[in-house]
């Protein structure tokens, strides 16, 4: 069941009604069936079994900690959290990346043995597995670091690691942060729905009206070129890249906004995954701008952990080896390093994405320290104004730049048909501006001139955004004016989404990481 | 240990780390009053004042430290244990 389809809705009504006519004390419980409910009609009881499995493995093992904790057993609460994380993390390599192995395992041995072949496993995972999997260890984490008190109720840890409006594509939740919000019961109040209806609303804009629009112009770049039908070259590589990149970023941020917006109708507030991520001048504070809690998850529970244990261990012998400062960077882009690998595996088993959306942002952000001395020397010299407006305008699409070259790999077939792909930008054809060439995209003239409004509106928007809510100051305007506001955007849903009958919504890209 | 005295000594340990001998912390000074204390700092901040005050900060410590006071108490918690 999609989250932008008819029965979702009839499906969100429906839990709503009977969340607010049950007593507080059972609320929780009614997002725990219906998220049972949700759990099943998206995959089915045996996939649900594998979610149960995994969460009750963490409940049992963080009591287990609990109890070790007390009798001060430091080396059995130890092995107890390492042993629940590790089959943690394998299930989920096995259930989704399984190939990834298979892959690389039949490029070596068929090195030594040409006739080998190790085939598929072919398993599919559960929905929301990337997701679930990596709350339940941080939930077991922080149960051993005595960051949060272990849940006695395996209902109620099942209810926060498969609350199923975080099953799609998140956002990744902290248990402490989040359990008392899910499991006390909250009492109706209408502006917290009316803004979360709002912000529904503007999310099925972003991923109705504009990201299936763009979704059209990808599709037809990319994959003309998968199926041979033609080659794109020169102008269209770039506008194919900037139209996967706003697709991304609308498909996404939309699913967040309809994910936020339904979650606060019940008075919930999930944690915020993006906030205005173009607007950033380097790549570092665009990854702290998109997909903010995957890249908080990874910070808490990867990259400070390894470099933590890494300079414990080694910090002293880098020091004397590399000096003060070096010492303590080498050791530092080993843990980045090991970070950004994660990034991009999580992506997706494939070198594709390990490269694209991992070691490509490792290769920029290291290089970036280290041409740091070189590039300010250059300012200076240059007598570049770097507080200047232009100047950060500048950075700012050099950002965009990088980030939409990377995830353009993303969307090829694989890295090397990407890199042919990019091989051919530099055969210009700038004249399909203007020769009619891009309503041949697949979108019509109407079409196209929406998609580009929806996008200049949303350039609007996000300049409000960076003051503060926009629903806030929406709220400040006279009655006229806000319903005019609200009827207008649902008119735009109802008449301009591409969606109901013969047509497919595509699936939400993070749904399929 | 009192307060003032690990004061002193963590004060040192940001001007050794950031290279600057004018920074003065409180309790509440966060990673946004120090221009270079940012995630990457991060830990190599932590290990300094582990290697100061001879003491191991536990994981758990360490990603809910987010200000100077925080880590102040955790120090002199444990000194006077």
């Amino acid at each position: 069941m999609s989250i932008v389809s008819f029965w979702f809705f009839v499906f969100v009504a429906t839990v709503l009604l009977v969340y607010y006519s049950t007593p507080f004390r059972a609320r929780w419980f009614v997002l725990l069936i219906a998220s049972t409910v949700f759990f099943y009609l998206n995959g089915g009881w045996t996939l649900y079994a594998m979610f149960i499995a995994q969460t009750l493995l963490a409940w049992g093992g963080s009591l287990l900690i609990n109890k070790y904790e007390s009798s001060k057993n430091d080396k059995l609460k130890n092995r107890t959290a390492l042993v629940v994380i590790a089959v943690e993390i394998a299930a989920l390599v096995l259930m989704k990346e399984s190939s990834f192995f298979i892959i690389n395992a039949n490029i070596i041995t068929r090195l030594i043995n040409p006739s080998s072949n190790i085939s598929y496993l072919g398993w599919i995972a559960p929905l929301g597995m990337s997701y679930y999997t990596l709350m339940l260890i941080s939930y077991t984490t922080n149960v051993l670091w005595g960051k949060a008190e272990s849940q006695k109720n395996p209902l109620k840890l099942m209810l926060y690691a498969g609350f199923f409006l975080q099953m799609v594509s998140g956002p990744f939740t902290c248990y402490e942060k989040i359990s008392a919000q899910l499991y006390e019961g909250h009492k109706f109040n209408l502006r917290e729905f009316q803004f979360g209806l709002q912000r529904l609303l503007w999310g099925l804009f972003k991923k109705l009206v504009i990201a299936e629009r763009l979704a059209i112009i990808v599709t037809t770049i990319y994959d003309g070129e998968l199926e041979g039908t033609w080659t794109p070259t020169g102008t269209y590589i770039i506008i194919g890249a900037f139209a996967y990149v706003f697709q991304l970023y609308t498909d996404f941020s939309g699913c967040m906004d309809i994910v936020l917006g339904v979650a606060q109708m019940f008075g919930i507030k999930l944690p915020e995954n993006f906030r205005t991520p173009f607007y950033s001048t380097n790549l570092s504070e665009f990854w702290r701008r998109w997909h903010i809690t995957l890249g908080l998850w990874l910070k808490d529970y990867m990259m400070y952990p390894v470099q933590k244990a890494l300079t414990t261990k080694f910090g002293k012998a880098a020091k004397k080896k590399f000096g003060r400062v070096w010492g303590k960077n080498v050791i530092l882009y080993a843990s980045m390093l090991a970070t950004w690998f994660g990034i991009g595996f999580w992506h997706g088993g494939s070198w594709k994405y390990i490269c694209a959306s991992g070691l490509f942002f490792f290769v920029m952000i290291v290089g970036g320290l280290l041409l740091e001395p070189v590039f300010s020397r250059l300012t200076k010299l240059l007598r570049i104004d770097t507080e200047a407006w232009s100047w950060t305008l500048f950075a700012r699409l050099r950002t965009a730049c990088l980030f939409t070259l990377s995830v353009s790999f993303g969307r090829a077939l694989s890295l090397s048909d990407g890199l042919k792909m990019w091989s051919r930008v530099f055969e210009l054809n700038p004249w399909i501006f203007v020769d009619g060439s891009l309503y041949r995209l697949g979108l019509d003239r109407l079409d196209f001139w929406m998609m580009i409004f929806g996008l200049a509106l949303i350039y609007i928007i996000s300049q409000y955004q960076q003051k503060g809510s926009v629903r806030e100051i929406v709220a400040r305007q006279n009655l006229v004016f806000r319903w005019v506001l609200y009827l207008g955007l649902f008119i735009a849903v109802l008449l301009f989404g591409m969606y109901g009958e013969g047509y497919n919504p595509a699936d939400f890209i993070y749904g399929g990481f | 240990m009192t307060r003032e005295q690990a004061y002193e000594r963590v004060n040192k340990v940001f001007r050794d780390i950031f290279d600057d001998e004018s920074i003065i912390v409180i309790d509440t000074t966060t990673a946004d009053n120090i221009e270079d204390w940012d995630s990457l700092e991060h830990i190599n901040l932590i290990v300094a004042l582990e290697e100061e005050f001879g003491m191991k900060f536990t994981m758990g410590e360490v990603i809910g430290m987010y200000n100077v006071g925080e880590a102040v108490d955790i120090i002199t918690a444990r000194a006077t244990r």
